[in-house]
């Protein structure tokens, strides 16, 4: 038995030991690395790092555009995520009905999902362009005034915005769909037998019972937004007018592979990452509550 | 004829034996890329004894981050046409070229415009050779100068003029106020500003000490014209990256930005193209950009090697064929002196204005920290532009980040 | 009664949903009018939206520029080594965490699960700098190597290993199989769903991945499609209709796949309930 057992942990640590040899070079190694690297001067060239304290922090905390990408994130977060989960939500209850033609609409709504990001940002770049623009030519067709979109510091994060809700809602549909689809219609039958109308039904009966569902739209919605950064490379390459796309992971990527300055990059990725945790715990809080409301 | 066999053998042997190769960088694509292996391939055939192994290392930016790289992992090129050279030649003490450059008799420094040799050194010393370079051209559509009521033979001298002929063609064609024809725009806005300085007679940055020098008052007047070209509607606010879109659709009267942008229009557009010389303010200066020939010392015997190309590559006849081939800007005078050269000017009348504007070429040394000045540069203008800072704000402003920069 | 009511409210549900297609598709019908429209057309103002004369001049002319197939190629070698190597390594991994006995498997537990907190934007720079003492700077191993390793496809799998019942395992075992024979001829057969759906899953994750090819390759010949895209538009794509014609030969193939394989993705995204 004890000779079993003892055959059972080799196995166990040949099987993990790739994925545990991989992960501590990757992973856990850059985790400790970036940390010790956020306090010091690397640049990437010169082989000696020196230790210079908080130096990278003051200055990223006094540098204008890193005050302006921890701005940015919010502003895409905070605007993206509610449209998302509304009109994701919307066009779910519509596809969940009993109609025709479902397969074609669930399709073509999620076609974005999978294309390419690089590759459908170059279109909009056109859709998008003041001169030749088919989106300018529609305003004034309709006889609205035309935008700079992505040249005016206005609306050049709006219409990053409205790119990536286009590119990204498929998906949540889905899962909203796949939500709507386990939810026992006897318990919305029950509602209307009560005496519920359509609208209330689904504010006292679906919703509720769609939360965790909610919550986790959210919570993902929160982590991809503070890692956004394809889309403002591609549509914007140097951070939009007056800075007004750039990002934080934009400005990391600046500050590590554009200006060499490694600690700075750093400094900024740990900023990061402690936002993201501090959001995800504050959103548990929050989702672990409704969740047992319902 | 066994003999001359065996002789031959010899002599085929010898030749390999002592035959070197050597890994040479470049950063040209498409046609230009073509140009350039031909010639080296033309080069293999007069020194057989040199074997040159070229690698394409995509474009400016690529090839710089690609130098950083070898840098830190110690595995340079032999040579290479290198974006910022000195950068990454003589701020590591690496001035092999200029030993080659002072102890070849056959090699005439002085035939080199001087302005060619500032932009190859590093604190004031050479670490490479001035080669694929460009300068900033005014590129106009004969077509809307004519509209807009001027002569398109005489395209504007001075700053002055361009803002008052720009103005003329912007134009506003839906009544939706938003002119939808501009008068002029600007690619590379950092590239003209610098030219704006130097034409105002306002140092850029002191090579010496690298104090930046643009926020000073002729710095800041040079900055107040610029947001008089677009409070007078003369210039789009922030669009300068759709300037080339703009002038290929016929609509945009003054295009500035890169002499390489005249071979890939004259002739190929629906509407008259024609090329003058930037406007002057002061005075005519245009600073030069481009990528250097550089040499990383291995052994004595490759890098004689490399010393053999270059000085090939830039021989009088060799770098007018690859001038006239892909557009860059001759930096030897003797080379517009050559019967192809001359014959090619004649021809095309669009590029003799690049080729004899290098006369007022200006350049600085090159610094570290050049890279961060133009990204400045570009940032407040924008700033500038929008109204967010009043020229002379922004000039300090810049001119502040840029000495924090150099100093930490 | 009842019957009306219910045609009259799909009649709605119809405009609101076909409208929001329309808003979906139209730029994709944008790009393929345009990637067959001449130069003249492109820049022709007001914006026209069918093309004059339709040319397929513009997809020779991208093939001249930028090595497509080349992309394309590196692409595939990257996206299916990294898919065939991390889908069977976290299946060595989740079987030993699922159905084997061990010292010391809580801590590895938490050491796997700690690795899914850490977004891989935020250990970018260190990543770059591992990656880049190995040598591996502008390789395959560097686009390949690091993302062999996934907590989340070993934890995805776990879950899956974990509900395979234990008789299973037991007749294997008295018909002489090791440790080895039941994971290949008890659990893998067993698990056929889960696994194709992680496989598709990684696939697609790293078909579009931009970031990472971005700063680890730096000559042309090793990026990825979306890294060669991007540098398509720097180096060349002033014009228009040459974008729509890269775009479109970027998008297709995986536009094919998608609706051929529609239910598969469709199930896939919800059961691994994760972006991509």
């Amino acid at each position: 038995m004890k000779k079993r057992e003892h055959r059972e942990t080799v196995v166990a640590y040949v099987c993990l030991a790739p994925a545990l040899i991989l992960a501590v070079v990757f992973m856990i190694v850059p985790m400790i690395m970036v940390f010790y690297i956020s306090f010091s001067n690397w640049d990437f060239v010169n082989p000696v790092k020196n230790f210079v304290g908080l130096k990278n922090y003051v200055y990223i905390f006094s540098d204008e555009k890193f005050l302006k990408s921890i701005r940015n994130t919010l502003y895409f977060a905070g605007v993206k995520i509610p449209l998302d989960l509304v009109i994701s939500l919307f066009v779910a209850v519509l596809l969940d009905k009993k109609i025709r033609m479902k397969k074609f609409y669930r399709v073509s709504y999620f076609a974005p999902v999978v294309t390419p990001m690089v590759a459908v940002a170059l279109i909009w770049i056109w859709l998008f362009d003041p001169t030749f623009g088919p989106f300018n030519q529609i305003l004034s067709f309709v006889g609205l005034k035309p935008l700079k979109w992505l040249y005016d510091p206005n609306w050049a994060m709006p219409s990053v915005i409205l790119f990536s809700l286009w590119k990204g809602l498929g998906y949540d549909i889905i899962i909203f769909l796949a939500g709507l689809q386990s939810i026992p219609t006897h318990l919305i039958e029950a509602a209307y037998i009560d005496g519920a109308n359509s609208r209330q039904a689904f504010f006292k009966v679906t919703l509720p019972l769609l939360s965790p569902i909610v919550y986790f739209v959210v919570l993902m919605g929160i982590i991809n937004s503070f890692k956004v950064f394809t889309q403002i490379s591609v549509m914007t390459p140097r951070g939009g007018p007056l800075y007004s796309t750039g990002v934080m992971v934009f400005y990391i990527y600046q500050q590590a592979f554009e200006n060499y300055r490694m600690g700075r990059a750093s400094a900024a990725s740990l900023v990061l990452f402690c936002m993201v945790i501090a959001l995800t715990q504050i959103q548990k809080r929050l989702g672990r509550k409704s969740v047992e409301y319902s | 004829m066994k003999r001359f066999l065996l002789v031959a053998l010899v002599v085929f042997l010898t030749i390999t034996a002592l035959s070197v190769e050597i890994v040479f960088w470049y950063p040209l694509s498409g046609s230009k890329g073509q140009v350039f292996k031909e010639l080296v391939a033309r080069f293999e055939k007069v020194y057989p004894d040199v074997k040159v192994k070229l690698v394409y290392t995509g474009k400016y930016s690529d090839t710089a981050q690609k130098v950083v790289s070898a840098l830190a992992t110690k595995s340079l090129p032999n040579g290479g046409i290198i974006p910022a050279g000195p950068i990454f030649t003589g701020a590591y003490g690496n001035y092999k070229i200029l030993e080659y450059i002072e102890s070849d008799s056959e090699f005439n420094m002085s035939d080199f415009y001087e302005v060619g040799w500032d932009y190859a050194k590093y604190k004031g010393k050479i670490c490479a050779i001035p080669y694929n370079i460009s300068t900033p051209v005014l590129i106009y559509n004969k077509e809307l100068m004519a509209e807009a009521g001027l002569d398109p033979s005489k395209p504007p001298e001075t700053w002055a003029e361009l803002l008052e002929y720009a103005k003329k063609i912007t134009k506003d064609l839906n009544d939706d106020g938003e002119p939808d024809v501009w008068g002029l725009n600007i690619k590379d806005t950092p590239w003209i500003f610098k030219a704006m300085l130097f034409q105002n007679d306002c140092g850029i940055i002191d090579s010496n000490t690298l104090t930046p020098l643009f926020d000073g008052p002729k710095g800041v007047e040079a900055a107040t014209f610029w947001k008089k070209l677009v409070d007078e509607k003369a210039m789009p606010v922030g669009m300068h990256n759709l300037a080339d879109k703009q002038f290929m659709s016929g609509t945009l009267g003054f295009y500035m930005g890169s002499s390489s942008r005249i071979g890939k229009w004259s002739g190929k557009l629906p509407f008259e193209v024609g090329v003058a010389f930037l406007p002057k303010m002061v005075k005519r200066a245009i600073p030069i950009g481009g990528a250097v020939l550089v040499l990383f010392p291995h052994s004595k015997a490759e890098d004689d090697a490399v010393w053999k190309l270059i000085k090939w590559l830039v021989s009088p006849e060799n770098l007018g064929e690859f001038c006239i081939m892909t557009g860059y800007i001759p930096i030897r005078k003797s080379v517009l002196e050559v019967p192809k050269v001359r014959k090619f000017m004649e021809e095309n009348p669009n590029y003799r204005v690049a080729f004899e504007q290098m006369k007022y070429g200006r350049a600085y040394w090159h610094f570290e920290q050049m890279g961060t000045m133009d990204a400045l540069l570009y940032e407040y203008l924008d700033k500038i532009e929008r109204g967010v800072l009043t020229p002379e704000e922004a000039m300090k402003e810049a001119a502040e980040k840029l000495r924090k920069e150099i100093e930490s | 009664m009842e019957a009306r009511k219910s045609v009259k409210k799909s009649w709605y549900v119809h405009l609101l949903l076909f409208t929001g297609t329309v808003l979906m598709i139209f730029p994709f019908i944008w790009m393929f009018l345009s990637a067959f429209k001449t130069d003249l057309d492109v820049f022709s103002y007001p914006p026209k939206w069918l093309p004059s004369t339709w040319t397929l001049e513009n997809f020779p002319r991208v093939l001249e520029m930028v090595p497509f197939v080349r992309y394309y190629l590196n692409s595939i070698v990257v996206t299916s080594s990294i898919t065939f190597g991390q889908v069977f390594l976290s299946i060595l991994a989740a079987y030993a965490l699922a159905r084997l006995h061990f010292p010391g498997k809580t801590a590895v537990t938490i050491l796997l699960l700690s690795t899914m907190i850490m977004p891989f934007q935020v250990t970018l720079v260190p990543m770059f700098m591992i990656v880049y003492k190995f040598g591996w700077i502008d390789t395959y191993q560097g686009l390949i190597v690091p993302f062999l390793f996934s907590g989340f496809s070993i934890f995805f799998l776990r879950q899956f290993f974990v509900t395979i019942p234990k008789d299973l395992e037991d007749a294997a075992k008295i018909d002489g199989c090791g440790y080895f024979g039941i994971l290949f001829n008890v659990i893998m057969p067993n698990s056929k769903a889960p696994i194709g759906t992680i496989s598709l899953f990684v696939f697609l994750t790293h078909w579009r991945s931009y970031l990472w090819p971005l700063v680890v390759t730096n000559s042309p010949e090793m990026r990825t499609l979306p890294v060669g895209l991007k540098y398509f538009v720097e180096e060349g794509g002033t014009q228009y209709n040459l974008m729509m014609a890269a775009s479109l030969m970027a998008i297709i193939p995986v536009l094919i796949v998608y609706i051929v394989a529609e239910r598969h993705l469709v199930k896939s995204t919800t059961l691994t309930g994760l972006k991509f």
